[in-house]
């Protein structure tokens, strides 16, 4: 993959290139669209050039996260590249990385935060020392951990997702009166876009309660009664649905789907598949249920 | 009714006396000068399940079961092979007797305190029940489920963004002794194991390097 390529990435994954059976199995999960093998500090700069050198600007830059994966060295848990062992407390280290960010290198390709992915980069005085001094140097967070990073961790796209609360971030680290606020970024209740929601074929296998296809007039009604910004999961629901309502999409035969739940209470969406949903309350419980009637005696069941 | 409140310390092992004994501090030992005066013994054998058990009294519990045994605390269980830092959530009765207060919100945190406790019912109604601490803010209701704001638990007091919103039915899920929620007004809000599991929320990073677990009491 070309270096205008990476900087299109959200993520880009910098694995030490040593003859290694793990780093080979990661470095295969990711594959190399989004991973790339360095073997010290040249090799890195020379990466890092690259890609500046091809942020011009008719560049698509994507904001992105600079993961640095490999072993951890034996006693300072400091993170391997190839045979270069980063500790940004060493001079030479400072140095190093103090010019990466005289030359906002790391600004230019997009780079928020750099992320120290081996085993237990956090869990040494010398490792954490480490992570915040990098934080320091390149005025942007850096991550690491106190635990043992392996394959399972990895995805196509990198790091996954879902092991994010293993890290720990370079301003937990620090102490209190130093550490910078968090930015502010509140996550609230889901908003309903219908048209954003997947649309699919109806299932035809049987269900124990029914479903009504609701004509675009219909469905127009029905979407006025619902609280569309106040969408969230409702985890304790055990009752079923009291019946199906298949919305129609902008494709032929293709439905978006939403189930009834407690008398007409809840609408419940599904913005993804194999997910559990996102209830919505209904303002007019009655008018819905009306709706629901004025469907079910036309019939309009598959 | 007989509960007890267990809050969550961080913990760094300084001495074991057995499988389960230890002495442990509450803070990074380097930044005490390794002061052992400073040490509190603990039994890691004296938890919660053990009272449910019948092996030792309610008053007589020392500390949270850990994590693998359904509980909060991460260090031991069992030594050699144990862990000695993590996280030790000890009883009020422990503090109590060790001349401590309730610690409220550990050193590198932005929380309240009660985001870092736990409440468990031995009788009475809510018999065996374990309620969790959240800093919690109740957004708007519908029938009888409310809209609910969460945040990961040591992260409340901040302006770190909320866990996520669920819809929930606080009156079987959240502990019936503490005050309810008022709309749009930041609180805590004590929910039981059962509607945390169903929920996505980490374990507060006791102490913060150790980073986190899932919280899936």
């Amino acid at each position: 993959m070309g270096y205008r390529e990476l900087l299109a990435l959200p993520r880009l994954s910098v694995i030490s290139a040593e003859p290694d059976h793990e780093l080979d199995r990661i470095a295969r999960t990711i594959g190399a669209a989004a991973g790339v093998r360095v073997a010290g500090p040249a090799a890195f700069a020379a990466l890092l050039d690259g890609l500046a050198g091809a942020a011009t600007p008719d560049a698509r830059i994507a904001p992105k996260t600079l993961d640095l994966l490999g072993h951890s060295t034996a006693a300072a848990a400091h993170l391997r590249l190839g045979d270069w062992g980063i500790d940004a407390t060493s001079p030479a280290g400072r140095r190093w990385f103090g010019e990466l960010a005289a030359r906002a290198v790391l600004p230019r390709i997009g780079v928020r935060a750099v992320r120290l992915l081996a085993c237990r980069t956090a869990a040494t005085e010398a490792g954490r020392a480490t992570i915040c001094a990098l934080a320091e140097i390149l005025g942007i967070e850096v991550w690491g951990t106190s635990h043992l990073l392996h394959a399972g961790h990895y995805g196509p796209h990198g790091f996954l997702d879902a092991w994010q609360f293993m890290l720990v971030e370079s301003r937990e680290l620090r102490r209190p009166e130093r550490a910078p606020p968090p930015a502010p970024d509140r996550a609230g209740p889901s908003c309903l876009d219908l048209a954003a929601l997947p649309a699919r074929a109806l299932d035809p296998r049987p269900r124990s309660w029914p479903r009504w296809i609701a004509t675009a007039k219909v469905a127009g009604q029905i979407l006025r009664l619902i609280r569309r910004d106040a969408g969230a999961p409702m985890p304790g629901l055990s009752a079923p649905p009291s019946c199906e309502l298949a919305l129609p999409s902008a494709t032929p035969h293709a439905y978006h789907i939403a189930e009834v739940l407690l008398d007409g209470a809840f609408l419940r969406f599904f913005p993804e598949p194999e997910a559990p949903g996102v209830a919505y309350p209904v303002d007019d419980a009655s008018a819905l249920n009306r709706l629901l009637r004025e469907l079910a005696a036309r019939g309009v069941s598959p | 009714m007989s509960k007890v409140t267990f809050y969550g310390l961080p913990a760094w092992v300084g001495a074991i006396h057995s499988p389960t004994v230890c002495e442990w501090w509450d803070r990074d030992p380097s930044q005490l000068g390794w002061d052992r005066s400073l040490l509190h013994r603990v039994d890691l054998a004296r938890t919660s399940s053990a009272a449910l058990a019948g092996h030792l009294a309610v008053a007589d519990i020392e500390v949270d079961d850990h994590s693998t045994s359904g509980g909060r605390t991460t260090i031991g269980p069992l030594w050699p092979s144990g862990s000695t830092i993590g996280a030790c959530w000890v009883s009020e009765g422990y503090l109590a007797r060790n001349g401590l207060t309730p610690p409220g919100v550990p050193p590198g945190h932005s929380g309240h305190g009660h985001e870092f406790t736990v409440v468990q019912y031995f009788d009475g109604e809510q018999q065996n029940r374990r309620f969790h601490g959240f800093q919690a803010e109740l957004l708007q209701t519908q029938n009888h489920l409310s809209l609910v704001q969460l945040w990961h638990p040591g992260t409340g007091a901040g302006i770190a963004k909320p866990a996520g919103t669920w819809w929930l039915d606080l009156a079987t899920d959240a502990d019936p002794s503490t005050p309810g929620l008022s709309p749009n007004r930041p609180a805590p809000l004590y929910l039981d194991t059962q509607a945390t599991k169903r929920l996505t929320i980490v374990d507060p990073k006791i102490p913060p390097f150790k980073g986190g677990f899932a919280l899936t009491p």
